[in-house]
C-alpha cells in the first residue's frame, strides 16, 4: 500500500464501512466481482486486468489444487456450474469432460482425489473474494450472488454451500434475470413491462417484469437449465468430428463477423450454422411465448426486449425475437457479459442499506407434496411473488400413528416421480390416538432467496413438531461446515499471508521513503520527532522479520504514518502547490 | 431444505391469513371495483418498509401477507373470490362452500371434451376467446349480483367462471404442448 495522504476525517469513514457486500456473478463460463462506490459500479480485475474472469479450476497432476483462471492444465475443470444441485444419475449419460463419480452422491474425480461440485465452486468464489479483498484492502464476508431464475431447490443451496465453504455469507441469491433487469433499469431510467431473455454458457431464463420508479416487480420466468452457449458449441462438435471445444467455440464466434468459413475445406456458412441450431432456438422462444401466455400478456404490450448473456450475440436469436416483438424494441446494446454482474453490485449495494430500489421476485417452479399414489398437490405456485407462505393441515390414517412422512418435490408435472425431489421430512412424537383426529399444521415458507422452509405445529397441544429433513441432493448443513477442504483452508491461509506479505512490502517501500527524505530535508523535524521516527522504523524492520500478525505490523504502521506525517507534508508542499489531498506521495515523487 | 423454528402463533396466523380482509390491508373498501393503480402504489409503498431486502429483522410474516393480499386483489377473478370469501363463501379453499348446478357441471363436461379432443392450434385459439368471453360474463354477472345484495346467486355464477378458468388454464397447457411439439 503506497503511502496516502488523506483528510484526517477520511480514515473514521473507512473503517465505518467494514461490513461491504460485493455483488458476485458466477457464471459457468466467466465470473465477476463488484461493488458500488458513489453511485458507480465498480468491477474489479485480475492479475491479468481482466474484470471477466474464466470460471477455470486448474488442478496438477495429481489432483491438487492450482489456482483459477485461464486453463493451463489439463486437469482443468470448466463449467462447474452445470453440475450444481444434480445427482450422479442425472449426469451419467452427459457428455462431460472429467470423470464423475457416484461417490458423496456426486463428486468429480481428478487424478486419485475427489471434489464435489460445490468445493470446485468455493475455489471460484474464493478467488473472487480474494480479488476484492485486494482491491478493498481489507477482508471480505459478505455477498449477493446470482443464479439463473430456473436454477431449483438443490441448485440454489448448492451455491450457497459453496460460498460458504469459501467463507463468504450470501446475504441474498439473485436471479440473473433479475439483477440484469435492475441494471438495464437503473442506466436507462426504464418504465414499463421488460422480458430479459438470458442466454449464458449453461443455462437459458426468459423473465418478464414491471419497472416503475425503482421498484422491479417480476411477473413470471421460464428456462430451460439444460442448454446454454457450451451445447452450440456441442452442435459443432458433432457436425465436425475431431475438432475440440476452443476450436468449436472459435467457429461460433466467427460468425458473429463473417458470414462463412472453411474448416477442413469444407465450407460452412452463416445459413447452415443457423439451420444446426434453429431447433435449440426455437424452443427458447416458444418458451418466451408460453411465458406471455401464461401471464395473460399481450406481446404488445412489451416495452422492450432486454437481451442477456453472451450467446445472445448469435443473430438468428435477435431475428427471431424481432419477428415477435417489434426490432426497435430488442435492446441488445448492454453489455451482456457484464449487466449481471452489475445488477448484483446494485442489489449488493441496495441490500447494505444504501438506495431505495425495491426487487420483488417469484417462485420460478412450483412446490408440492407427494400424495397416496404419487400425485403431486402443489402448495405453492410458479410465479408466486418471494417471500410466500402455504399452511395445510394434515392428520393421521392409522390409529396410534405418532409420525408423518412427506415427501416435497419441485415442478410442474403431476406425478411426483416426473418431478426435482427436493428432500424428505418426517414429524415425529404425536400423539397417540384414533385415525384421522390428530391435526398437524405444516407450514411452508419460500424466503426471499426463493429457498424452502418447513415447520409444524400441532393443532391440538399447540406443540411445535420436530421435523428430520433429509435433502435429495444437497449436503446438510453440517457436512458443508465440515468441508473447508485443505486446500482451501490452506488457501485461505495463503490470503492472510498474501495480505501480510503484501502490507510488509508496501511498508519496506515506504520507510526506504521517509528514510531518503530525512536526509534530504533534515530540518523540518526535530531531532527529538526524527530520533522518534527512526525508532519506530527499526521497530517495523525488527517485526518484519518475526512472523507478525496482520494486527501487529497494522497498529505499527499506524504510529508510523502518524509520525511521519509531517515529514511527508512539508516535502509535498515544498515540491508542488497543489491540493494534495487523497493523492499518492509517489505521484510526486516521479 | 431447512427446517425451521416456527412460533406457534404466528403459524397459526398463516392459516387463517385468507380470512383477513385484503381490502382493509391497503386501506381501500370492500368493493369489486378498485383502482388497481393506487392499490398497486400502496403494495409498493408498504413492501419498500416491510420486504426482508429492506429491513434487517428477520420478521418476514408481514411482507408475505402483502404478496398474498396483492395477488388476490390484483386479479378481477381472486378478487370476486376474496370479496365472496369475506361473506363466508370460500369458493377457493372449501369445496362445500356452493352447491354446484347440474346443469352447469354438464356444461364444463361438454367443454372439458372440446378442449381434450382438439389439437388443431386454430381451433383452439378460438375454443379460448370463446371461453375468455364466458368466463368475463359469468364474473361481471357474480359480481353484481354481489352488488343487489343477491350473494347466494353471486356464488353460483363464480363457481361457473371458476371452472371456465380451470378449463382455460388446461387450453394454455395445450397450446404450449402443441408449441413444443412442432
Amino acid at each position: 500500500m503506497p503511502l496516502k495522504i488523506e483528510e484526517p476525517d477520511s480514515n473514521i469513514a473507512k473503517n465505518l464501512e467494514s461490513d461491504t457486500i460485493i455483488g458476485i456473478d458466477l457464471g459457468t463460463t466467466n465470473s465477476l466481482i463488484g461493488i458500488v462506490k458513489n453511485n458507480k459500479i465498480k468491477l474489479f480485475c485480475d492479475d491479468l486486468n481482466n474484470d471477466i474472469i474464466p470460471s477455470i479450476v486448474n488442478f496438477d497432476e495429481n489432483g491438487n489444487f492450482i489456482d483459477v483462471g485461464i486453463k493451463k492444465s489439463q486437469n482443468s475443470i470448466s463449467s462447474i456450474k452445470r453440475l450444481i444441485g444434480k445427482s450422479y444419475n442425472d449426469l451419467k449419460n452427459s457428455d462431460l469432460e472429467f470423470e464423475i463419480s457416484k461417490k458423496n452422491n456426486l463428486t468429480i474425480k481428478i487424478a486419485d482425489k475427489f471434489y464435489r461440485p460445490e468445493e470446485i465452486s468455493a475455489f471460484i468464489l474464493c478467488h473472487l473474494k480474494d480479488i476484492a479483498q485486494k482491491h478493498l484492502k481489507k477482508e471480505v464476508t459478505k455477498c449477493v450472488i446470482t443464479v439463473p431464475a430456473y436454477f431449483d431447490e438443490a441448485a440454489k443451496y448448492a451455491t450457497k454451500h459453496s460460498a460458504e465453504i469459501a467463507g463468504l455469507e450470501v446475504v441474498r441469491l439473485v436471479n440473473e434475470p433479475s439483477a440484469a433487469a435492475i441494471a438495464f433499469g437503473l442506466d436507462q431510467k426504464a418504465n414499463g413491462k421488460y422480458i430479459v431473455y438470458d442466454l449464458g454458457g449453461g443455462t437459458f431464463d426468459i423473465s418478464l417484469l414491471k419497472m416503475q420508479e425503482g421498484v422491479f416487480h417480476i411477473l413470471g420466468v421460464r428456462g430451460d437449465n439444460e442448454f446454454g452457449g457450451d451445447d452450440i458449441d456441442r452442435l459443432i462438435i458433432e457436425k465436425f468430428n475431431k475438432i475440440d471445444k476452443s476450436f468449436a467455440k472459435q467457429i461460433k464466434e466467427a460468425f458473429l463477423k463473417q458470414d462463412n468459413i472453411t474448416i477442413n475445406n469444407q465450407k460452412f456458412t452463416k445459413e447452415e450454422f443457423h439451420d444446426l441450431i434453429d431447433d435449440k432456438i426455437k424452443k427458447t422462444i416458444s418458451l418466451t411465448i408460453d411465458l406471455l401466455d401464461d401471464l395473460d400478456i399481450n406481446k404488445n404490450d412489451i416495452d422492450g426486449v432486454i437481451l442477456v448473456g453472451g450467446s445472445t450475440r448469435i443473430s438468428l436469436i435477435k431475428d427471431k425475437l424481432s419477428k415477435i416483438f417489434s426490432k426497435n424494441k430488442i435492446y441488445d446494446n448492454i453489455d451482456p457479459d457484464r449487466v449481471v454482474a452489475r445488477g448484483a453490485c446494485w442489489q449488493a449495494h441496495n441490500l447494505s442499506g444504501l438506495n431505495d430500489n425495491l426487487l420483488l421476485d417469484v417462485v420460478p417452479l412450483s412446490i408440492g407434496i407427494e400424495m397416496m399414489g404419487g400425485i403431486v398437490d402443489k402448495i405453492i405456485h410458479r410465479n408466486t411473488t418471494t417471500p410466500c407462505a402455504y399452511a395445510k393441515e394434515f392428520t393421521t390414517y392409522a390409529d396410534n400413528q405418532t409420525g408423518m412422512k412427506f415427501h416435497i418435490v419441485q415442478g410442474e408435472r403431476e406425478m411426483a416421480k416426473d418431478c426435482r425431489s427436493i428432500a424428505h421430512f418426517e414429524i415425529k412424537n404425536i400423539l397417540p390416538m384414533a385415525a384421522g383426529l390428530a391435526k398437524i399444521l405444516v407450514t411452508f415458507q419460500v424466503d426471499a432467496d426463493g429457498l424452502l422452509t418447513v415447520s409444524a405445529l400441532d393443532q391440538i397441544t399447540k406443540q411445535k413438531k420436530e421435523i428430520i429433513a433429509k435433502p435429495t441432493y444437497n449436503l446438510d448443513d453440517n457436512k458443508v461446515k465440515n468441508m473447508l477442504i485443505d486446500s482451501l483452508k490452506n488457501s485461505k491461509e495463503d490470503i492472510n499471508k498474501r495480505i501480510i506479505s503484501q502490507l510488509i512490502t508496501d511498508s519496506k517501500k515506504d520507510i526506504s521513503i521517509i528514510k531518503k527524505d530525512l536526509k534530504n530535508y533534515p530540518t523540518i523535524l526535530s531531532e527529538k520527532q526524527k530520533q522518534e521516527l527512526v525508532e519506530i522504523m527499526d521497530k517495523l524492520e525488527s517485526l518484519f522479520k518475526n512472523n507478525p500478525t496482520k494486527l501487529e505490523i497494522e497498529n505499527l504502521v499506524k504510529i508510523f504514518h502518524k509520525k511521519s506525517h509531517k515529514i511527508v507534508l512539508s516535502k509535498v508542499n515544498k515540491t508542488v502547490k497543489m491540493n494534495f489531498a487523497g493523492k499518492n506521495i509517489e505521484d510526486f515523487n516521479n | 431444505m431447512k427446517k425451521v423454528d416456527a412460533d406457534a402463533e404466528k403459524v397459526l396466523k398463516f392459516n387463517f391469513s385468507y380470512m383477513d380482509n385484503y381490502f382493509k390491508i391497503f386501506n381501500l373498501d370492500i368493493s369489486y371495483k378498485i383502482d388497481l393503480k393506487q392499490l398497486e402504489s400502496q403494495y409498493h409503498k408498504l413492501q419498500s418498509k416491510n420486504h426482508p431486502d429492506k429491513q434487517n429483522i428477520s420478521e418476514i410474516e408481514f411482507s408475505i401477507l402483502l404478496n398474498n393480499a396483492y395477488k388476490n386483489l390484483n386479479n378481477d377473478f381472486l378478487r370476486a373470490c376474496h370479496i365472496l370469501a369475506l361473506n363466508d363463501i370460500d369458493i377457493l379453499h372449501d369445496q362445500t362452500a356452493v352447491k354446484v348446478k347440474q346443469e352447469t357441471l354438464i356444461e364444463i363436461l361438454e367443454i372439458q371434451e372440446q378442449i381434450s379432443e382438439q389439437d388443431n392450434i386454430k381451433i383452439i385459439q378460438e375454443l379460448q376467446n370463446k371461453i375468455t368471453e364466458n368466463f368475463n360474463q359469468n364474473l361481471e354477472k357474480s359480481m353484481s349480483l354481489y352488488q343487489d345484495n343477491k350473494i347466494n346467486e353471486s356464488s353460483q355464477f363464480l363457481i361457473k367462471a371458476k371452472y371456465l378458468k380451470k378449463s382455460l388454464e388446461d387450453l394454455k397447457i395445450k397450446k404450449s404442448q402443441i408449441r413444443n411439439a412442432t
